[in-house]
């Protein structure tokens, strides 16, 4: 009861930012279930900020604004470092919020370098093989919030009208400080402690939240709304800031939280959101001695 | 009447003595001229191998990389399919989807592998890894294992390196610079404009003092040093047009000048004087090099398929200009001599002063 009231109240402070800011979808594809790769997903060794969509097709332009900087490629340039993002325009909304499409074909985009203002839903080039991908010719979306110093989860600014992927919790493990691990099919009794909680990553579905509870009491909340860089590391806020290290320590956990078993009886309840409110919960009871 | 012919007497060996003084005193030198001397030209396709001791030169023309000597001998000549990262000594060809990068000497040996997602960037013998998603960068050490990172919330839109510290410009305007063991030496943001953005960067050699070009309405260029854990701001200036492309901003060896491209144009910063200069530049400068003796500075610029060297001497007077056309272009300079490559060519030209 306790964890649908913090979901409806952490929807709702969702809606917000959605009614302030009417951004519309980059490419016509709104299916969200079908994009490559999710905010928050682990994509090399970092925690991802951006949005990898699944059909090459022409970018527009999310909002009116300001084409603040064009991110070229330079290989016919000696001493310029290539970025990540291979072709890439940054376009700067008036409220501080900037958008980022990338992995362009740069000869789609010749004539934006220079230009500055975009209109909304403005074709800036079309989707080609530029940037760091292993997804494919894809656009690579980003937003970004120069005011509160976060980069955003696109979908919570974008119309609600595609459909999300189900979200499964599928095996859990606890592990302690110690790195012994507890797999909580075969598992009921454990000692107590602190354990992280993982599940098995999906390459391709994300939760939204992740909510972790003992006997009712919800003890974490990781929310994949924003990150923030702290100490040099881009970080997803839950109890403390988890850096990609924390949230994916392998190429297969993903961390769902922190719990602090005491001796006795204990339900451990895992709970993951989407963005449209759906959940996927499990629950076990534990014998913790 | 003997009056004036007495003055006569007088003033016509005065005016010799005057003449005379005036050669002597106004005596001096010719000013010695610069010769721009074509040796020799080579394809890049005729390899001939290491065999000697000669300094490699790295080039990059099109899809093809490698090194060459001062002599005019291709070492070695790399096609690739993607992109290339090439330095003085390093040279790293990778893909769009490079998950692990091999990195090789001039000779063509592997030295080691970087095991991690990404693009390289190779400066001298400072090896970088651009992980996916752009907002984040690491040092590799020499055996390709990463020594430190840093990331960010928003993307890398300039980023440079020296001998002693390496320096991130973001698209929030934020310019970070980082010792040689990643801690952070300076990290402000230059502010002065309506839309805060870095578009160029560089950071001297101490790793003391960085540059950059930043913002949009109104863009300007600022130089700033470290100061008692400060940044101090020690240059400033607006410029008129503006660009929303990456632009390059290098330091000089000893720092005291430093040269950034706006919009047509290359300004030419004398920070022991607080003096600047703008020399109009057509197109986007690709490359500044500089003379063994600092005395000459090469641009490379470019304008569609237009290139143009223009060559100042003593930092900032444009003393020679050419043009040629191509799809692909570089410059190096080592000795007393200027590397042009051009297409699948590449020249040498000896530089002396007669």
């Amino acid at each position: 009861m306790k964890n649908t009231k913090i979901i409806f109240t952490a929807l709702a402070l969702l809606a917000m930012p959605v009614l302030l800011f009417a951004y519309d979808w980059p490419q016509p594809e709104s299916e969200t279930n079908t994009v490559k790769s999710q905010f928050g997903q682990l994509r090399g060794s970092t925690i991802s900020s951006s949005m990898i969509f699944s059909e090459k097709q022409e970018v527009k332009s999310c909002d009116k604004g300001k084409s603040i900087a064009v991110i070229s490629e330079h290989e016919d340039d000696f001493g310029w470092f290539e970025s990540p993002l291979g072709t890439a325009i940054i376009v700067e909304h008036g409220d501080k919020l900037c958008t980022v499409y990338a992995n362009l074909d740069r000869n789609t985009i010749t004539d934006y370098q220079d230009v500055f203002t975009v209109s909304a839903g403005e074709t800036l080039g079309t989707s080609g093989q530029s940037a760091w991908h292993n997804e494919g010719d894809y656009l690579e979306f980003k937003v970004f919030d120069t005011k509160s110093h976060t980069a955003v989860n696109p979908k919570i600014l974008m119309p609600k009208s595609g459909r999300e992927k189900v979200l499964d919790a599928g095996e859990i493990t606890l592990e302690d400080k110690n790195g012994n691990k507890r797999n909580l099919l075969v598992e009921r009794k454990i000692p107590s402690g602190t354990y992280f909680v993982y599940r098995k990553r999906n390459e391709i579905e994300m939760p939204f939240q992740t909510l972790i509870a003992v006997n009712g009491n919800t003890t974490e909340k990781i929310s994949y709304e924003t990150m923030t860089e702290k100490n040099g590391r881009l970080c997803i806020r839950g109890n403390s800031f988890y850096s990609s290290r924390d949230l994916y320590p392998d190429s297969v956990k993903q961390l769902l939280g922190t719990v602090q078993f005491n001796k006795g009886q204990n339900t451990l309840s895992i709970t993951m959101v989407n963005l449209l409110g759906n959940q996927a919960a499990i629950s076990y009871k534990l014998d913790i001695y | 009447m003997n009056l004036n012919k007495k003055k006569k007497d007088r003033l016509i060996p005065a005016g010799i003595i005057f003449c005379a003084v005036y050669i002597i005193f106004s005596f001096k030198p010719m000013n010695q001229e610069i010769h721009f001397t074509p040796e020799w030209t080579v394809n890049i396709s005729q390899v001939q191998g290491a065999d000697s001791d000669e300094e490699p030169v790295p080039f990059k023309l099109g899809k093809t990389t490698g090194f060459f000597t001062g002599s005019g001998k291709i070492i070695t000549s790399l096609n690739y399919d993607f992109k290339a990262a090439i330095s003085d000594k390093i040279i790293a060809p990778y893909n769009s989807d490079n998950t692990a990068t091999d990195l090789f000497n001039y000779k063509g040996t592997k030295i080691c592998t970087i095991r991690e997602p990404g693009f390289p960037f190779l400066d001298s013998d400072r090896i970088y890894l651009m992980p996916s998603g752009g907002n984040s960068f690491k040092r590799i050490s020499a055996d390709g294992t990463p020594l430190w990172n840093y990331e960010y919330y928003c993307p890398i839109t300039a980023f440079a390196s020296s001998s002693n510290g390496t320096t991130a410009g973001y698209a929030d305007g934020t310019l970070i610079a980082f010792d040689n063991s990643g801690k952070i030496t300076q990290k402000f943001s230059p502010g002065g404009s309506n839309t805060e953005v870095i578009l160029g960067a560089a950071i001297s050699e101490d790793g003391n003092m960085v540059a950059c070009v930043s913002g949009l309405d109104q863009q300007r260029f600022i130089a700033a040093e470290k100061s008692e854990g400060h940044s101090r701001i020690i240059f400033h200036e607006y410029l008129g047009e503006q660009i929303n492309r990456q632009t390059i901003v290098k330091f000089n060896k000893n720092a005291d000048v430093v040269y950034y491209n706006f919009k047509n144009g290359l300004g030419i910063v004398n920070l022991k004087k607080s003096a600047s200069l703008k020399i109009p530049v057509k197109g986007m400068i690709t490359q500044i090099e500089f003379s063994d003796d600092g005395d000459l500075v090469y641009i490379l610029s470019r304008d569609g398929n237009t290139y143009t060297v223009t060559v100042l001497e003593k930092y900032v007077y444009k003393m020679a200009t050419f043009s040629f056309t191509g799809e692909s272009a570089f410059i190096q300079t080592r000795d007393n001599a200027l590397f042009i490559g051009h297409n699948n060519k590449i020249s040498k030209i000896s530089i002396s002063k007669k």
